[in-house]
């Protein structure tokens, strides 16, 4: 390993040393056998050359041929370790690749939203596999050669210096420029590779959000310049490209004419101790075998430092992901309060709850204080961006509210184990996310226990889905495509509803999860929520008087503050918010009823 | 509404052959074939410094350190400097040119597969996962890089290096050389079987990591939805079981891999031993000399040295042909809706709309549409109502060529849309949709979408109009605030404004709005129909709503109900018809009435 000095090579790689830990035993037998397979293989040529000195000696058919079958003997296990080698050796690189994104993937399931609300998906999929590849290449192609190298070297120059010691300084001194030259060329290709990597992962960025958006791009005929853009980054990936390869392609020949140059060095001064009579012509010629012998495996080093500082690049990359840690975290000591209990309650308290979002100065909610009795309903409402589905993120631990200004059953979100609380908690988010199973897995997602059909039925009959689900051929196991493609939008709300009833919890969140819905079965669903919701306490968002003009408290959130609170009743006798949303609704109908 | 081909795998069926691919390679290949030969030219020079090496050193030996002659040693050091000079430049040249080829090649290729899926219909993206698509846009891509830039050059190198070796050989001893060549055959059948094994494990390989992809891109989208219902356990196993079939597949190969190169070495073995037995024999009977022998012995080593190489190019070639497949595969996709080859062209449209006789299904024997028959004057508004899954969405995919009707034709002005570009009908249809989707960018290029220098004041004009300026300007940066993707920073009625800025900045003759304004509170949607009164002046427009109270603007209604025309006529008419809509109607006003208190 030529750089050591270098104090953040090593520690960049540390990472690693755990993962091969786990496979240190058939490591070393990996390393074994690239030893066995290199330490053999050296062999050969003493052997072939013993057989054409029998040829010449006219030793006789039988040596020869005892020779031959030396060599063919030599050759079978030269080949039967490598076998192996490689098997290992690269099958513990595949294992660790797994292993690595395992362990990536069960670490970004811990990110809280936040995170997801600040990353692009495309990066994060370009870091696990892209990337993820190129630590992969470190860790089986690079240390396999890298091995090899060694163990190569560390046969031939013994030998080396023994024939003639300042011969063999000579002869390595191009090769101390390997490292020198190394660590400047290697820092400029970890930068560069590190460049490419990041326009790579900006492409496939580009190319999932414009597809994602395809049906916008389309209607708007932003084709054209949408693929203006991806040439502009294209272009700008080969142009990085070009960087990369201007600097990592000097390397590989560079190590080839270093080589060359002991070479040269070898003959010069080589041929003039022979001349000088100071060593043989044979030992000149050893010289050469044993040069020659490690002359491919300094080649790779060429290739093998690349690797290594692209790996290295791309698991920093990796790292970084690593070290985002979620502050949704399960507390130290969960509420003695909670021992006690088996099933939540669902009482909900507000306490003078403000809060903004991570890294914002601005409050989204401010000084709220509500009180929620277990099994009543909360209604909020209120003008676009007031804070009502903040509201409810809050509740599930979505984000972190300030200690003490959230309690669920009188203990703080924050004492909850983070898993107890959200399963105590159902809930239908604003944006309808189904994944591409049928419909049946989509409604069963939340769900631990099996449930019957009819359960099933009686769900998806609640949520207004019956009908459209018994249109379509497949019935619930008809196929979803990405994010529900395939159902409208009021489909996909409706399945989302059911999705939460059917866990059967505690708490019901509904965040505005009508707006796709016609009136007529908007109705019809709320009719039939009305028994199930009142032995639940139940948060519902809505923009609609009609869908919340039932709950036992409603209060209209305005820029963070609650305005108004009360019943229905009671706050249509009072001017503010909630009366003129009303009589604007009903204003409305008027106009139609008489236009 | 549904499709059963969403599972549909990445298993290509095979029918491929290599050389189908080869040549379309070939194609994308074809400007750059300057490089190639470039490429080949510094290849060839720098193994032929490489060959004179050793020569020097002979002649060194031989001529000078022997004999201890000093004259003319220092030239040859000289001469040998040189080479290693030039082997350097050329190595370096070869390198370069070569990388330069295959980053053109890809460049041109990724920009194709780009274009191409631009072109794709949405009946297309209804059945192909993003994921799979951005793998065969990035990584099979990526794939080709080896095969293009060290590929290609180096298997002309290696087989210019194995025809002059046979030549030599056959030339120096016949029987020698066809003893030896008695061997190529079973060369052959292993690394035939080779092949096809790595092929299949390869291909194995490439689509299990789609599906990881795939899998991924799902995952991490509904994270929130995945934390929410407690479900990080079970998706990390099912995350696992993908993961590790993929490794597993990774296996294979290496097995494949890590067993061919030593049998292609054996084979090497079993060559020079048949030189040694019957050269070593031949020399001793005195019927070779032994030159000859130690030449065979040195040109063996570099005979199987470049077809083990060669085999070793399998790999890249295995792959970059699966990769390829399904790049092409993507290509000749032809899903698009046809534009005409002779469109006809009109500088403005007066705004005529109608739909005759039109019949669609998105899948067959699932009729959405049953012949839906209308006419929309020029600045006539109309309101489509009815309830879900009645069809209404179906007429903007139509009206905006998103698909073709099965049946049936769609005019405007009188001309079937079929008769213009493509492009031309959706720049003169605006269309703000269902789902909102938000690009990565600023809210200003949000709003001109992909414009390039859009004009701030049309921006903030187009923001004023609908009253959007309020929230974006309290946004961090105002027009220059960063959304991020999905626009998860917004809440739905932000964005819901946003996408009606988009329209209003895009001044079409035909509006759409496809329940734009369902999800906005009244006083949002009060707003916006403020906005939409003067947005929809002199617009032909269809306005497609659940809401009732979003229709008082139009000028005529068209009920919908289950693929068909129910009732059409004036909100009035309608009324007095007791129909559907009066049925929609009162089931809203009813709701007003028993919630409003002393009535």
């Amino acid at each position: 390993m030529p750089d050591n000095s270098e104090n953040g090579f090593w520690k960049s790689l540390k990472p690693l040393v755990k993962y091969l830990a786990l496979h240190r035993r058939m490591f070393a037998v990996g390393l074994g056998c690239a030893f066995l397979t290199n330490s053999i293989g050296m062999l050969v040529p003493l052997i072939i050359k013993y057989s054409i000195e029998a040829v010449e000696r006219g030793a006789g058919a039988r040596i020869v041929t005892l020779s031959i079958l030396g060599l063919v003997g030599l050759k079978l296990l030269v080949g039967l370790f490598r076998f192996l080698m490689r098997k290992i050796l690269i099958g513990i690189s595949r294992k660790i690749e797994y292993r690595i994104r395992a362990d990536l993937f069960e670490h970004l399931e811990t990110l809280p939203l936040s995170f997801y609300q600040h990353t692009r998906i495309g990066d994060i999929l370009s870091r696990s596999t892209n990337d993820l590849n190129e630590v992969r290449m470190l860790l089986g192609p690079a240390i396999m050669y890298s091995f090899q190298t060694v163990v190569t070297v560390l046969f031939a120059v013994p030998v080396m210096i023994y024939l003639d010691l300042k011969l063999a300084l000579l002869a390595f001194l191009p090769l101390a420029l390997v490292s020198v030259s190394y660590k400047k060329i290697g820092k400029i290709i970890h930068d560069r590779s590190l460049d490419v990597q990041r326009r790579l992962s900006d492409i496939t960025a580009k190319v999932q959000e414009n597809l994602s958006g395809i049906r916008v791009i389309k209607s708007f005929t932003r084709e054209e310049s949408e693929i203006e853009q991806f040439d502009r980054m294209n272009r700008d990936y080969f142009e990085r490209n070009m960087r990369l390869v201007t600097i990592s392609g000097v390397l590989y020949p560079f190590m080839a004419f270093l080589s060359g140059l002991s070479a040269l060095i070898i003959l010069a001064y080589g041929g003039i101790l022979v001349m000088r009579n100071s060593i043989t012509l044979g030992d000149l010629t050893a010289f050469f075998i044993y040069f020659g012998m490690m002359y491919w495996p300094m080649i790779a080093v060429g290739f093998v430092l690349n690797v290594i500082q692209r790996g290295r690049a791309s698991l920093g990359r990796i790292m970084e992901l690593f070290r985002v840690k979620s502050d949704i975290t399960d507390p130290v000591q969960p509420s003695p309060a909670l021992a006690s209990k088996t099933a939540a309650e669902g009482s909900i308290s507000f306490r003078d709850l403000s809060f903004a979002y991570p890294g914002s100065d601005e409050p989204v909610l401010r000084n709220i204080s509500i009180k929620i009795q277990a099994g009543s309903t909360l209604a909020v409402v209120g003008p676009v961006g007031c804070g009502k589905s903040t509201l409810l993120n809050l509740v599930a631990r979505l984000f972190n509210p300030w200690p003490g200004s959230l309690l669920v059953d009188g203990v703080d979100v924050l004492e909850w184990p983070v898993a107890r609380l959200r399963g105590a908690i159902a809930m239908v988010p604003q944006d309808t996310f189904l994944f591409s199973e049928s419909i049946r897995d989509n409604i069963l997602y939340g769900l631990e226990r099996d449930v019957e059909e009819e359960e099933i039925a009686r769900v998806v009959k609640m949520a207004g889905l019956h009908n459209d689900v018994n249109g379509f051929p497949d019935k619930l196991d008809t196929l979803l495509g990405e994010r529900g493609i395939n159902l409208s939008g009021g489909q996909k709300q409706r399945t989302t509803i059911s999705r939460a009833l059917i866990i059967d919890a505690p708490i019901l969140l509904l965040d505005d999860c009508f707006s796709n819905v016609d009136a007529q079965t908007e109705e019809a669903i709320l009719k039939n929520l009305r028994a199930y919701s009142a032995e639940r306490t139940t948060i519902i968002v809505s923009h609609r008087i009609s869908t919340i003009k039932a709950a036992d408290q409603i209060v209209v959130l305005q820029g963070g503050r609650i305005t108004q609170r009360g019943t229905h009743n009671e706050l249509l006798k009072e001017p503010g918010y909630y009366s003129s949303l009303y009589e604007k609704q009903l204003l409305q109908e008027k106009i139609e009823r008489y236009s | 509404m549904k499709n059963r081909s969403f599972m549909m795998e990445d298993e290509v069926t095979g029918k491929a052959y290599d050389a189908r691919l080869a040549r379309r390679l070939f194609q994308y290949m074809r400007p750059y074939l300057i490089f190639v030969f470039l490429g080949t030219l510094c290849l060839l020079a720098s193994s032929a410094c490489q060959l004179a090496g050793p020569y020097l050193v002979m002649v060194g030996i031989d001529k000078y350190i022997l004999p201890g002659k000093l004259e003319g040693f220092l030239t040859l050091i000289i001469i040998y400097l040189l080479v290693i000079t030039g082997d350097f430049i050329f190595r370096f040249a070869q390198i370069y040119v070569t990388n330069y080829l295959g980053q053109k090649t890809m460049y041109d290729l990724r920009m194709d597969l780009f274009s191409h899926l631009q072109k794709l219909s949405l009946r297309f993206f209804d059945r192909n996962p993003v994921g799979r698509l951005v793998t065969r846009a990035t990584s099979d891509v990526e794939v080709l890089n080896q095969l293009f830039s060290t590929g290609l050059v180096t298997i002309i190198g290696d087989l210019a290096m194995i025809a002059g070796i046979t030549i030599a050989m056959l030339l120096l001893n016949m029987k020698l050389a066809l003893l030896i060549f008695s061997i190529l055959p079973v060369l052959l059948v292993i690394t035939f079987y080779f092949r096809k094994k790595m092929r299949e494990a390869f291909r194995l390989v490439r689509t299990r990591l789609a599906r990881i992809n795939a899998f991924l891109q799902e995952a991490l989208s509904g994270m929130s939805i995945i934390q929410l219902f407690n479900r990080q356990e079970r998706t990390r196993k099912r995350f696992d079981t993908l993961n590790l079939d993929h490794m597993d597949a990774y296996l294979q190969t290496i097995f494949y891999y890590a067993l061919f190169f030593p049998l292609i070495e054996l084979i090497g073995t079993f060559a020079l031993a048949i030189i040694l037995w019957y050269g070593g024999l031949s020399v001793m009977e005195g019927t070779l000399t032994f030159g000859v022998l130690v030449a065979f012995i040195q040109y063996v080593e570099k005979f199987f040295k470049p077809i083990s190489d060669l085999s070793e190019k399998y790999n890249v070639f295995q792959a970059a042909a699966a990769s390829s497949e399904r790049i092409f595969e993507l290509l000749d996709t032809k899903d698009i809706i046809p534009d005409t080859p002779a469109p006809t062209w009109r500088d403005r449209i007066d705004g005529r709309v109608s739909f005759r006789d039109v019949q669609f299904a998105y899948n067959q024997d699932e009729p959405v549409l049953r012949g839906i028959d209308f006419e929309v004057e020029p600045g006539e508004k109309i309101a489509i109502v009815g309830s879900t899954g009645a069809g209404k969405t179906t007429i903007i995919n139509l009206l905006a060529r998103f698909y073709d009707p099965q049946e049936g034709e769609i005019l405007i002005d009188g001309m079937n849309i079929r008769n213009f570009d493509k492009k031309w009908l959706r720049q003169n249809i605006g269309i703000a949709l269902q789902d909102v989707f938000i690009f990565s960018g600023t809210v200003k290029s949000n709003i001109a979408l992909g414009e390039d220098n859009p004009e701030m004041e049309k921006i903030t004009e187009t923001a004023e109009a609908i009253e959007a300026d309020e929230f974006i300007e309290k946004l961090p940066g105002g027009y220059d605030h960063e959304l991020t993707e999905r626009g998860s920073t917004l809440s739905t009625g932000q964005r819901q404004l946003l996408s009606f800025a988009r329209v209003m900045y895009k001044n079409p003759r035909i509006l759409v709005l496809d329940e734009a304004t369902s999800s906005v509170d009244s006083h949002t949607e009060y707003l916006i129909q403020k906005a939409l009164e003067r947005l929809i002046a002199g617009r032909t427009s269809l306005i497609i709503a659940h809401r009732l109270s979003t229709i008082r603007h139009v000028d005529r209604i068209i009920v919908m109900h289950h693929g068909r025309i129910a009732e059409t006529g004036s909100h009035e008419e309608l009324l007095q018809h007791k129909g559907i809509y009066y049925n929609l109607y009162q089931l809203q006003y009813k709701d007003q009435e028993v919630a409003s208190p002393g009535t």
